[in-house]
């Protein structure tokens, strides 16, 4: 039963994509400038990134082709949040405008409906950073690459994009009882993109013990660096916990999807 | 098909006093307000029936029908529809109920008619065949030719209302859920619609829940209704026995040029009001035929022209509910 419902979501999830995307491309001109702008602002967080990583050396340390290579994994697990989770902007439209009503009664979840909502034009900017920046600074960094390496990294990236939509799932959630969550959800934003691509262990012990735990942002990119960097004796907490990290990304985003579908019975439909 | 029993929905908002610093206050008061919306109402709807769900705004019309598509889930009471319970079983539940809420489309804005009903004809795995037959029934009972192929946003709110018709009933679901589909539309539009939901009700055996203020729907095309207000029940039961029952008498218009009406008398009906050509005399139906009081007027004036006015439904549920609390 669970495997077919799986299965459902999975076919209305490419069925509704492709719907967006056709919408999206309808506007021709802004899918355009929209795609254009997207990489052109990345591009230049890049090279701010380029700059203020040289400017430092070395922080808690680390140096300067290490931090460049957390930096990146942050931007590339990033990029596997905003691609396919990135609709979830809009969840308080869609409470506020009722939408939530339509998601409510087709035959697919509506968790899927709202990320399917609309193709989120900009995040292809994100995914070709994140994917640049990963290209550029993992060689330069001193990780002893593998096969395994490479794997547990393709694995941490995308564990990373989960335990982001994890944390956006789950304050997204709210906008059943409170209607309006943006604030929330942009502070949560900023707090990620702002710190989870540095060695979190500079904030000290309770800082990071709080930032794996409470907000679970270490797992984004810091626990499975250092994994990869064999820097895990920094830590306070044990090595097997870091080297879980991937697995992290799907239990935060699953006991949030949990929370997300239990919150939809306090909606309360607009114009009712 | 629709079983409801005590049904109970509830809303609450924090409860802010109006005063100084009403807006800071809201963020910290516990106080909440509770509205009521539905009240403990209880009712059937049996498979194949064409029900209209009525009562003014604000009644819990909108409130009830989302309760029973699963939209709002109770705050108390039970629904049941086709045997399932709406809320916990969505996703059953989706095929079997059809919606269309005038004032929001289900379809997809940015695209063209015909690809909502493509993308609705995959979600519900629908097999190419009976899409096609039926899309091209329904295309040509509600006329989507014209305009199939344009996309929803540039769609007149009568072409949009067929659009959302269509999708709603593509994949033939027993239930179908109309919240006010004729509100806003011309005549020509408003006819269609009609003819359609008739169709699908008897060819179909679709089971209909309409609500609307039009009383002309209400009149063509729904043998029993279920009047709400304050979200308590008021009336179920059929049309007619509910006009026999509240409106007890009938106006009549009449008109003449080449006579003053100003003394217009009738032994079978009361005036109202009389000028020079037009004059309102009141009887009641139950007692006096209409003929026999047209007969009377049209043999003793020399009347050009003559209305009887239909009861309308705002004054039915007024009486209805001015009745109940006067006890």
């Amino acid at each position: 039963m669970a495997e077919s419902v799986l299965r459902q979501e999975v076919r209305a999830g490419r069925i509704l994509l492709r719907a967006a995307w056709r919408a999206a491309m309808g506007y021709r001109a802004n899918f355009l400038m929209t795609i254009m702008g997207g990489v052109a602002l990345q591009g230049t967080q890049l090279l701010f990134l380029g700059v203020l990583l040289a400017k430092f050396q070395v922080i808690d340390g680390w140096r300067f082709n290490d931090l460049a290579f957390l930096f990146a994994l942050r931007l590339a697990a990033h990029a596997m949040y905003v691609v396919p989770f990135g609709a979830m902007i809009r969840i308080d439209q869609a409470v506020q405008q009722g939408d939530m009503d339509r998601y409510l009664i087709r035959p697919a979840g509506a968790y899927l409906q709202v990320i399917t909502s609309y193709a989120p034009l900009m995040a292809l900017g994100d995914l070709l950073l994140g994917c640049t920046a990963l290209a550029i600074f993992a060689p330069q960094s001193s990780v002893d690459w593998s096969p395994v390496k490479v794997a547990f990294l393709v694995a941490a990236v995308l564990g990373g994009g989960l335990v982001e939509a994890g944390l956006q799932t789950f304050l997204a959630a709210f906008a059943f009882k409170l209607t309006s969550t943006m604030s929330m959800r942009i502070l949560a934003d900023d707090t990620i993109s702002r710190f989870s691509g540095y060695p979190l262990t500079m904030f000290g012990r309770w800082g990071f013990l709080s930032l794996t735990f409470l907000f679970p942002m270490a797992f984004i990119a810091y626990l499975p660096a250092t994994v990869l960097l064999g820097r895990t004796d920094q830590l306070p907490i044990p090595t097997w916990l870091a080297a879980a990290s991937p697995a992290g990304g799907l239990l935060v985003f699953t006991l949030a999807l949990m929370f997300f579908n239990r919150m939809i019975k306090h909606y309360n439909s607009p114009g009712s | 098909m629709i079983e409801v029993d005590a049904l109970t929905k509830e809303f609450s908002r924090p409860d802010v006093r109006p005063g100084r610093f009403a807006g800071t206050r809201s963020l910290f008061t516990r106080a909440r307000k509770v509205t009521r919306a539905v009240d403990g109402i209880s009712f059937r709807i049996d498979a194949g029936e064409l029900i209209g769900f009525l009562g003014p705004n604000g009644a819990g019309k909108s409130t009830t029908i989302k309760m029973l598509t699963g939209i709002l889930v109770p705050t108390s009471g039970t629904v049941t529809v086709a045997g399932q319970v709406p809320w916990r079983d969505r996703r059953q539940n989706a095929r079997t109920i059809g919606a269309v809420f005038g004032q929001r489309t289900q379809l997809w804005y940015d695209l063209p008619l015909r690809d909502s009903f493509g993308i609705i004809r995959d979600l519900y795995g629908m097999d190419a065949a009976t899409y096609r037959t039926r899309l091209g029934e329904f295309t040509e009972l509600l006329g989507l030719d014209e305009f199939i192929d344009t996309p929803v946003r540039s769609l007149s709110l009568g072409q949009r209302m067929r659009g959302d018709l269509v999708a709603a009933m593509l994949y033939a679901p027993p239930i179908l859920y109309l919240d006010e589909p004729t509100v806003g539309l011309d005549v020509v539009a408003k006819g269609k619609i009609r003819e359609f939901v008739a169709e699908i009700n008897t060819r179909r055996g679709t089971t209909v829940v309409l609500t609307t203020h039009d009383m002309d729907d209400v009149e063509r095309l729904c043998r029993r209704v279920i009047i709400i207000d304050h979200g308590v029940l008021l009336y179920e039961g059929d049309l007619e026995s509910l006009k026999a029952r509240y409106v007890t008498t009938r106006d009549i218009v009449v008109h003449a040029t080449e006579f003053d009406l100003t003394s217009v008398a009738s032994p079978f009906a009361e005036v109202l009001t009389a000028g020079p050509a037009k004059a309102t005399l009141r009887f009641a139906p139950a007692t006096t035929s209409t003929p026999k009081v047209v007969h009377d007027l049209t043999s003793r004036y020399p009347i050009t022209d003559l209305s009887v006015l239909e009861p309308d439904l705002e004054d039915v549920i007024r009486q209805l509910y001015t009745e109940r609390r006067t006890g």
